[in-house]
């Protein structure tokens, strides 16, 4: 196979003269008659390492770099083909052809795999692993969170090795990582949504939801460390495990709405790469300099007495005793620490601030676009159920959370305008204020919440006419419920519900009153007027029913509003 | 002087005439014309057999009035954006299918005679549909349509398996 190589570059060396000189076919000669001789030898001659040398050496011309360059770094012996027939396809181009593989950003919304194609090239055999895997593992496209999880633990493998492996890592797979791409396993179109979803009963439209969170989001949310943690999420750390990592993306959909978000990831891996850079001179990690930072920064505010002094006057007399904080660092390691620190301290929380608002800046866009396709979702069950153009309503809410007020009455769809209440416009668009304010809250301590196991309060039909849209939206108990899975709000802060409290009460004297009879009537079993005032006191102090359970009610309750 | 014809010199020896311009497609030719200066000498391309150089040539012949794709070798042949696999110019699909049923044998002899002469587009298409025949394919099926020997031990088969097992449910 060397000579054949060999007789390659001697043909291109003799194409590439005008006037081939003698020695060049003589050397072409020797080379076909070689070949020829161990044609004749057989395929399953004894390979020696110098022939394994010289096929490496002649197939790696500085063009190809892809395939030499990794095989040094790929722990899998190529050894020759073993058939007498050269293989068909040079090894070189094999590149060339996988790229043509590689998912596009078009491609997102392909039910299949997307790099299943690639993988089961890098199956086939040994020259074709060698070609395919940088490739398969330049530009991850991580859909789900168990392939984020799996993929992030194989980076962070300390000895190279598989669990329940004794070998080590084919790869040095984190050296190939150059650009991750989260994604969702379904591209949403919601223009499409609307127009097909109307169709499908609520299960299958839940079903899609699912879908549209990209692995990275519903990785962030579900994570069981976000409280101990406060600032970033490790699986950013843990992606850092690659050195030429260079973008961080979301591929949720094709329309460009991601666009923002995949800045905010941008800006996210450099803060987080500044602050991993900074952990590097201080042992225990980010942990433990976030844990230094916390303490001196609760020490520069005056809440603490500054305790290096402290124990400056006590080092001599006592014997070494345990810090008396929470916090594991030894009193020397502060000392030590303190130069540094002091430099350092400013810009560090530079980044901790940074990173932590981008992070929240990102779950609040994403969740944001998936309640946006969540309400889109709902709103089509509305159209199914009463007739309303939802297609109609999408650019209509747009305008009327523009316009803001009731002088959008004029507005009628075109093509159902008697159907069409601009009131219950309105008071949609309050809804979805309302939804995004209590949503848009990033999620500090906790992870998803266990489902409520007692069944939501009845809705009795003669209380709630089921024809109006809200009503319907209001009182379909898996509405908020769902919403609340994917959402949890994790007790509003004072902020936010002064934030909301308006937007509550001009919905509440928005909805038309069922009637005399009903006015006092209420879900909570309370009277009207004065029991939303009471939770609205609530609200304002931040504080929700104790519990997931208890919290669920309480916004539903307060959205549900007894006098509607 | 695009109007001059050049001789190229098949494997089997046999010469074909072609015109200076449509010789040019390939960069090969096109920077050996260039250092070479006017010269009437027959231009030997041992590599390709005569009857791939038609069929490349009749590429070049169809083509000859595209644009030169920008001679970039860029480090971003990398972005999957400007790749589609899907989007083959029907005279081309028609091209590269070929006319007999020994397909695959041609079709790899046009896409090392492409890589050998340089000819960019004509490389990319044939990658392409080899792409194509791969998508959808086991590695078992790839094997046979390529006739590739399995070079792997059960033991490397299953490390591979695992180690990329994100992958697959990706």
């Amino acid at each position: 196979m060397a000579k054949a190589t060999l007789f390659r570059v001697l043909i291109i060396v003799a194409a590439n003269q005008p006037s081939p000189d003698e020695e060049l076919w003589q050397a072409i000669c020797i080379c076909v008659q070689s070949m020829l001789a161990a044609k004749h030898k057989g395929g399953t001659q004894c390979r020696t390492i110098e022939e394994k040398v010289n096929f490496v050496d002649a197939t790696a011309p500085p063009s190809s770099d892809h395939l030499s360059h990794n095989h040094s770094r790929c722990q899998l012996d190529v050894k020759l083909p073993t058939s007498a027939q050269p293989p068909i396809l040079p090894p070189e181009l094999l590149p060339l052809i996988f790229q043509n593989l590689v998912p596009t950003r078009s491609s997102a919304g392909t039910t299949r795999a997307p790099l299943t194609d690639l993988l089961n090239c890098a199956k086939v055999n040994r020259q074709w692993h060698l070609a395919a895997i940088p490739l398969l593992y330049a530009c991850p496209r991580l859909l789900t969170t168990a392939s984020l999880a799996k993929f992030v633990d194989l980076l962070e493998r300390e000895p190279k090795r598989c669990a329940g492996c004794s070998v080590d890592q084919l790869w040095d797979y984190t050296e190939l990582v150059k650009r991750v791409q989260f994604g969702a396993e379904v591209e949403v179109d919601t223009a499409q949504l609307a127009q097909n979803e109307a169709r499908l009963d609520g299960r299958g439209q839940r079903a899609i939801l699912g879908y549209c969170q990209s692995s990275l989001f519903r990785t962030l949310l579900a994570s069981p460390n976000t409280a101990e943690q406060p600032f970033f999420d490790p699986i950013f750390l843990r992606l850092l495990a690659c050195p030429n990592i260079a973008k961080l993306e979301e591929v949720v959909s094709t329309d460009g709405s991601q666009q923002a978000t995949n800045g905010v990831l941008h800006l996210l891996l450099g803060a987080i790469r500044r602050v991993k850079a900074l952990s590097a001179f201080i042992d225990g990690g980010h942990i433990a300099l976030f844990n230094i930072v916390k303490y001196l920064l609760d020490a520069f505010h005056g809440e603490e007495r500054p305790i290096w002094k402290e124990h400056r006057a006590d080092a001599p007399h006592n014997a070494p005793q345990p810090p008396t904080s929470p916090l594991i660092i030894p009193p020397q390691t502060i000392r030590k620490a303190r130069p540094f620190i002091h430099t350092h301290c400013k810009s560090f929380l530079n980044n901790l601030s940074t990173s932590t608002f981008l992070e929240a800046q990102y779950l609040a866009m994403a969740a944001g676009r998936v309640l946006d396709t969540y309400t889109g979702i709902h709103f089509s069950v509305l159209q199914a159920s009463m007739g309303i153009d939802v297609l109609v309503l999408g650019p209509l809410l747009r305008i009327a959370s523009r316009n803001e007020t009731s002088s959008n009455t004029n507005i009628s769809p075109p093509s159902s305008p008697h159907r069409y209440d601009p009131h219950s416009l309105h008071q949609a668009t309050l809804i979805l204020t309302i939804l995004r304010l209590i949503f848009h809250k990033p999620f500090s301590s906790s992870p998803y919440p266990t489902p409520p196991t007692t069944p939501p309060p009845p809705f009795s039909s003669d209380l709630y006419p089921l024809t109006h849209p809200l009503t319907r939206l209001l009182t379909n108990p898996t509405f908020l419920r769902d919403a609340l899975m994917n959402f949890p709000p994790s007790g509003l802060n004072p902020e936010t519900a002064e934030l909301l409290m308006p937007h509550l009460h001009e919905l509440q004297e928005t909805l038309p009153s069922p009637g005399g009879r009903n006015g006092g009537v209420g879900v909570g079993g309370g009277g009207g007027g004065g029991r939303v005032s009471s939770r609205s006191r609530k609200l304002r102090r931040g504080v929700w029913g104790g519990g997931t359970d208890g919290r669920l009610t309480a916004v539903r309750r307060s959205l549900s509003f007894s006098d509607l | 002087m695009s109007d001059t014809l050049v001789t190229l010199t098949s494997q089997e020896g046999k010469p074909e005439q072609v015109p200076r311009r449509i010789a040019e497609r390939s960069t090969l030719l096109k920077n050996m014309l260039e250092d070479v200066g006017e010269s009437n000498q027959p231009i030997p391309l041992p590599n390709v057999s005569h009857k791939i150089l038609k069929r490349v040539l009749e590429y070049c012949i169809h083509h000859k009035d595209d644009p030169q794709p920008p001679s970039d070798d860029d480090k971003d042949s990398f972005d999957s954006s400007r790749k589609r696999s899907d989007d083959i110019d029907e005279w081309d699909q028609k091209f590269i299918k070929g006319k007999e049923e020994e397909h695959n044998e041609e079709l790899f002899q046009i896409i090392l005679a492409a890589n050998y002469l340089d000819i960019k587009p004509l490389l990319d298409l044939g990658c392409k549909t080899v792409a194509n025949m791969i998508k959808g394919k086991s590695p078992e099926q790839i094997r046979e349509m390529f006739n590739i020997e399995n070079d792997f031990t059960p033991e490397e088969e299953d490390q591979i398996r695992r180690e990329n097992e994100w992958a697959a449910d990706a």
